[in-house]
């Protein structure tokens, strides 16, 4: 059968309205920029305190760490709960993030609270590993939401780990504190602008 | 085989892409893609649940009913055949950026 003449102005219209909505669809659901800076916050300031700590050779600041998971789970199910009656898409593509996200959080908390204290895990090696894991969540986020910031934060997190690798604990906590700074706050409030505009704009 | 006439116009074309990318959608956000009116964009949702494109759910969250739309196998095949089609039409791009 003979193909019906299509002007091919109408045709690339149809594939621009195709990117429009798909467009549409992944600001739609990647509304999380205020829940990465409060993560990082909370982190960076758990992190002052460990410092603080291992400076005076006190161990009992380990609690700082559960009160900053535990704040951070509650201000991401409380804005998760919040959104949810407004989030009129469910895509694949948040689902995986937050999968991965879940899952990644899950395996620096472990190696944290089980890691540590058998012993397994040395003092010098938890933030090069926790820094391979933040590189490995936030490059997923860039790749699947076409975000270059987030790709180069990824790899930021990815070679401050390498990094960290080199150096004595002491000189890691400031490695550490510039990329959660560089690689989770400023990324999310990035973020939390492009959503805000974006939101404005509706 | 001609372009799928019930995809190919704009209202339809932008629910289906939008149902493409997402696993389900709310009527509200369907409408807000298509900028059309509530009665235009449930008659296109019909022709497209007519034909087996995609299938709804009505439910209640906080007492307030939601209606969401997903696309259905047969749907998401047709959108590929669709998207293959509109691939054939169209010359490379290379020669498109040239032109």
């Amino acid at each position: 059968m003979n193909q019906p003449a299509q002007p091919i102005e109408q045709l690339e219209q149809d594939l621009a309205t195709i990117r429009r909505v798909i467009a549409e669809s992944q600001r739609a659901t990647a509304r999380w920029g205020d829940v990465y800076v409060v993560w990082g916050l909370l982190i960076a300031a758990a992190l002052v305190v460990q410092w603080w700590g291992a400076a005076r050779g006190i161990s009992g600041v380990w609690p700082v760490w559960v009160a900053a998971g535990v704040t951070g789970t509650i201000v991401s199910a409380v804005a998760r709960r919040r959104r949810a009656p407004t989030g009129k898409v469910v895509s694949l593509a948040s689902r995986s993030i937050r999968t991965v996200w879940a899952m990644c959080s899950l395996a620096i908390w472990s190696l944290c609270f089980l890691g540590i204290p058998t012993g397994t895990i040395g003092a010098r090696l938890i933030m090069p590993l926790i820094a391979v894991l933040m590189s490995i969540a936030v490059v997923t986020t860039g790749v699947t939401f076409h975000s270059r910031v987030f790709i180069a934060a990824g790899w930021l997190w990815f070679i401050g780990g390498l990094v960290a690798l080199f150096l004595p604990v002491m000189v890691q906590f400031p490695v550490f504190l510039f990329l959660i700074a560089m690689g989770e706050i400023l990324p999310g409030m990035w973020l939390w602008r492009v959503e805000r505009r974006a939101h404005d704009a509706d | 085989m001609p372009i799928d006439p019930l995809i190919h116009a704009p209202v339809r074309l932008e629910i289906m892409s939008a149902l493409a990318v997402n696993e389900q959608a709310e009527f509200t956000f369907l409408r807000k893609v298509t900028g059309t009116t509530d009665g235009n964009l449930a008659t296109h949702l019909r022709r497209l649940e007519e034909a087996g494109y995609v299938e709804v759910e009505k439910r209640f969250v906080k007492r307030r009913p939601q209606t969401l739309y997903r696309l259905t196998e047969t749907g998401r095949a047709a959108f590929d055949h669709y998207l293959d089609e509109l691939e054939a039409l169209l010359p490379p791009r290379e020669r498109r950026e040239k032109s």
